[in-house]
């Protein structure tokens, strides 16, 4: 009984085992996987698909980790599972993908930076040392996961470097990090450490919030239909004009623009201060942004309130929620910039509710890459 | 083929003893379990702690048990964009795999929590793991992916940043899930065999965080009809369809989720609304209202003919749940937001804190008998099996049983 036990059992064994990789297969799998689509087309195929991937050995993990796509981020998570479930297997069976393989994947930048970042927590599980070694080289990575290690150990070595009383030396390091990152609770940080070793940091600056803008406000919020009205200012930018706007006692009527200009180390627009903290009104601000080249950028906010943004005219975004947030880069939008100046016009909208943290009237707007690096505005 | 047979059979029977806990408040969604055995005491680090293990990340979903195996999500990274699913071995806590994925939807939320708030719901066979990021994931009980879907790409304006935690359900072979907010607002039934839509339900554009319920009717053995609940009050859809069979007007509880006994349905509205449940697919007749049973943001329990709930002031409140009579009350300490569970009759509530306070419910009135701080915040309902209770802090993962 024991010995029939035992063949069942190293039967069922050898159904587990990886199965050897063959030439162009692993290829066709993950196309069917990245051919699925958000109309929900290829599903059973790419089920299918995974089902057989996830059974190859760690030959298939470099090809499988080269089909992932930063464009197509929900096949990427199909593979990076497909992945994983390799180098699990792989690990318990004594041969684990090398991490000269690995390295040679993490450092060749023409794959997908979604791809590298699972490649260096592949090689991080199998040999922690090997990956230690590799985060300095992350410092200015397409990867923000990889980036994001390089800055924290910068930011280790300044701290190092304070503690060892070598403060020239700790504040370079933490400049170094703060031009590094792209992430707003690190810059936070480093800005405060600098800021105790007396140098000053502007991460508004840093971030590239815009600083320079006109308001106008108080358009009717006629119980939320306010946000799809059509006021003046979406007609036209005309800084010297007024518009009957919403009467009400703190906001005297008729609308005008007035401007509105963020010191050092502001970055929000705050129509609270700027006329009155009222509710269920709208409000517009307006600026210009001169590009020095036709290119393609990312416009990032927050707000608590609902928001419209126009650039040059065009509508790229429109969120009608309501106090549920605000947060750095809660909200963005692709545009196209035109050479030269081009016109940013942002809809402010706040609602009826009367909680405490609803009276906020504000946002924050940037323009930056893909990446969050800031996009300076070319004016002389 | 007789003796893989046998062995099959072994492997089955096997499974059928091992207790499992597959989804918020277990498998009958009652949150209790009669037979667990609980020890008197414990301490988080030493005294009856079978094992603790640290998690990477962290988040308010609940642990499940399937197979022997705990199955927990978390979330990490400098966005909450890192989304994890891990198992560990119930027998000595050992990580038996983890998943990693990358949000595709919204992750913004309050810091208190992270995408990993709803809590994963097992069929026994595949475990499916849902994120506030609205990514939806299945895997088999050895980790390996059979689909993914992330919801939150193909619909980005969903997404409440307070941080969404509607967990999801799976009945009739189809995932049931509430995404419900200011932006893109839907429910849908999700194929569990490859992860496509059978059907998609708009709904209305405000915050929602309650969780779906499966209406399985003892009576009439229907397991097809599933109740969405929401600010306006509760919708029975059919599971296979997503076509509205029965509504229910009068407002519900965006936060606290419903239950279900399969001959009554314990609606969070108006306090406790109790719905008599003939056939699930017709509307049902209410049988009592209880303002007095309001359970506030944790979800309400059920055991041996009472309903638990605690208020929004940290009272303890035991009801009848054939009447809706109260019987008594009793004041836990802290802020809650964990759900309680009870095993035997021992209710163990478990504060924001992570002071956990063992409940002895077997008299006419309620009276605690210890209190035992785990040292870290917790907002996660435990799960319980086969003696044991799995309770999942901010940092790390328990395993309390008797150790003697």
């Amino acid at each position: 009984m024991i010995r029939h036990f035992l063949s069942v059992t190293a039967g069922i064994s050898l159904l587990l085992i990886s199965v050897p990789l063959i030439a162009g297969e692993a290829d066709e799998l993950t196309r069917k996987i990245n051919a699925i689509s958000a109309e929900e087309t290829g599903y059973p195929e790419a089920v299918q698909a995974v089902a057989a991937l996830s059974k190859m050995n760690a030959e298939a993990i470099p090809e499988v980790l080269a089909a992932m796509k930063q464009e197509r981020p929900v096949a990427a998570n199909w593979l990076r599972g497909a992945v994983e479930a390799i180098a699990d297997k792989a690990r318990q069976e004594g041969s684990p993908i090398s991490n000269d393989t690995l390295i040679e994947f993490i450092q060749t930048q023409s794959h997908s930076a979604k791809s590298r970042s699972v490649a260096y927590h592949l090689l991080k599980q199998q040999d922690e040392t090997a990956a230690l070694q590799l985060i300095p080289s992350f410092e200015n990575d397409a990867s923000l996961e990889l980036r994001l290690l390089a800055v924290e150990k910068l930011m280790d070595d300044a701290r190092a470097n304070l503690a060892a009383e070598k403060t020239q030396e700790a504040i370079a390091t933490y400049q170094q990090a703060l031009t590094a990152t792209r992430n707003a609770h690190q810059a936070s940080v480093i800005a405060d450490a600098l800021k105790e070793l007396e140098v000053e940091v502007d991460t508004t600056e840093h971030f590239g919030f815009l600083k320079n803008w006109h308001v106008i406000a108080a358009f009717e919020f006629a119980k939320g239909d306010g946000f799809d009205a059509v006021y003046p200012p979406e007609k036209e930018i005309d800084l010297a004009a007024t518009y009957p706007g919403k009467l009400i006692d703190e906001i005297p009527a008729p609308a005008k623009w007035q401007p509105l200009k963020l010191g050092p180390g502001e970055k929000s627009v705050d129509f609270n201060k700027a006329f009155a903290p009222v509710k269920e009104v709208v409000g517009y601000a307006v600026t210009t942004f001169d590009s020095d080249q036709a290119q393609e950028v990312e416009l990032r906010w927050g707000s608590a309130n609902a928001t419209k943004v126009w650039v040059n005219g065009d509508l790229v975004a429109s969120d009608k929620v309501f106090h549920a947030g605000d947060n750095f880069d809660q909200y963005s939008a692709k545009a196209k910039l035109n050479p030269g100046e081009n016109t940013i016009l942002v809809k402010l909208v706040q609602n009826e509710q009367t909680q405490s943290w609803t009276n906020v009237w504000k946002f924050e707007l940037r323009v930056c890459d893909h990446l969050g690096t800031a996009i300076a505005d070319a004016k002389p | 083929m007789r003796i893989l047979l046998s062995v099959l059979c072994l492997t089955a029977m096997a499974s059928s003893v091992t207790a499992d806990w597959r989804q918020f408040r277990g498998n009958d969604t009652t949150g209790s379990s009669a037979s667990c055995e609980l020890p008197d005491k414990w301490s988080a680090d030493g005294e009856n702690v079978a094992w603790k293990v640290e998690l990477p990340g962290r988040g308010p979903s609940s642990p499940i048990l399937v197979d022997g195996k705990v199955i927990v999500t978390t979330a990490d990274g400098a966005d909450l964009e890192q989304l994890h699913v891990l198992c560990f071995s119930a027998a000595d806590g050992k990580r038996l795999w983890q998943r990693n994925f990358w949000a595709t939807g919204r992750t913004f939320c309050h810091p208190q929590t992270t995408p990993a708030a709803p809590s994963p719901v097992s069929d026994g066979k595949y475990v499916y793991a849902f994120f506030g990021s609205s990514d939806l994931v299945c895997l088999d009980l050895d980790g390996n992916l059979k689909w993914y879907r992330g919801l939150g790409h193909e619909h980005p304006k969903a997404g409440n940043d307070v941080g969404m935690a509607s967990s999801p359900i799976v009945l009739d072979d189809t995932v049931v899930v509430q995404i419900e907010n200011q932006g893109d607002s839907f429910a849908a039934g999700i194929n569990a065999e490859n992860g496509q839509t059978r059907w998609f339900l708009p709904r209305s554009e405000r915050a929602n965080w309650a969780s779906p319920i499966a209406l399985k009717s003892v009576n009439s053995g229907d397991q097809s009809v599933a109740l969405l609940q929401s600010g306006s009050g509760v919708t029975a859809v059919s599971s296979q369809s997503g076509d509205i069979l029965w509504e229910l007007g009068g407002g519900a509880s965006t936060i606290s989720t419903s239950l279900t006994n399969g001959e009554q349905a314990f609606i969070v509205s108006k306090g406790l609304t109790v719905l008599d449940l003939k056939d699930p697919r017709v509307k049902p007749e209410i049988a009592w209202e209880a303002n007095k049973l309001n359970p506030s943001s944790m979800s309400p329990i059920l055991h041996d003919g009472k309903i638990y709930t605690i208020n929004g002031t940290g009272v303890l409140n035991c009801g009848d749940a054939e009447t809706g009579d109260l019987d008594w009350g009793l004041r836990l300490k802290g802020k809650f937001w964990a759900t309680p569970v009870i095993a035997g009759e021992k209710l163990i509530a478990i504060n924001y804190d992570g002071l956990a306070m063992i409940v002895d419910i077997s008299g006419e009135k309620g009276q605690i008998l210890e209190e035992i701080e785990m040292g870290e915040k917790i907002q996660a309902s435990p799960a319980l099996g086969n003696d044991a209770m799995y309770v999942k802090g901010e940092r790390h993962l328990w395993k309390i049983a008797n150790t003697q």
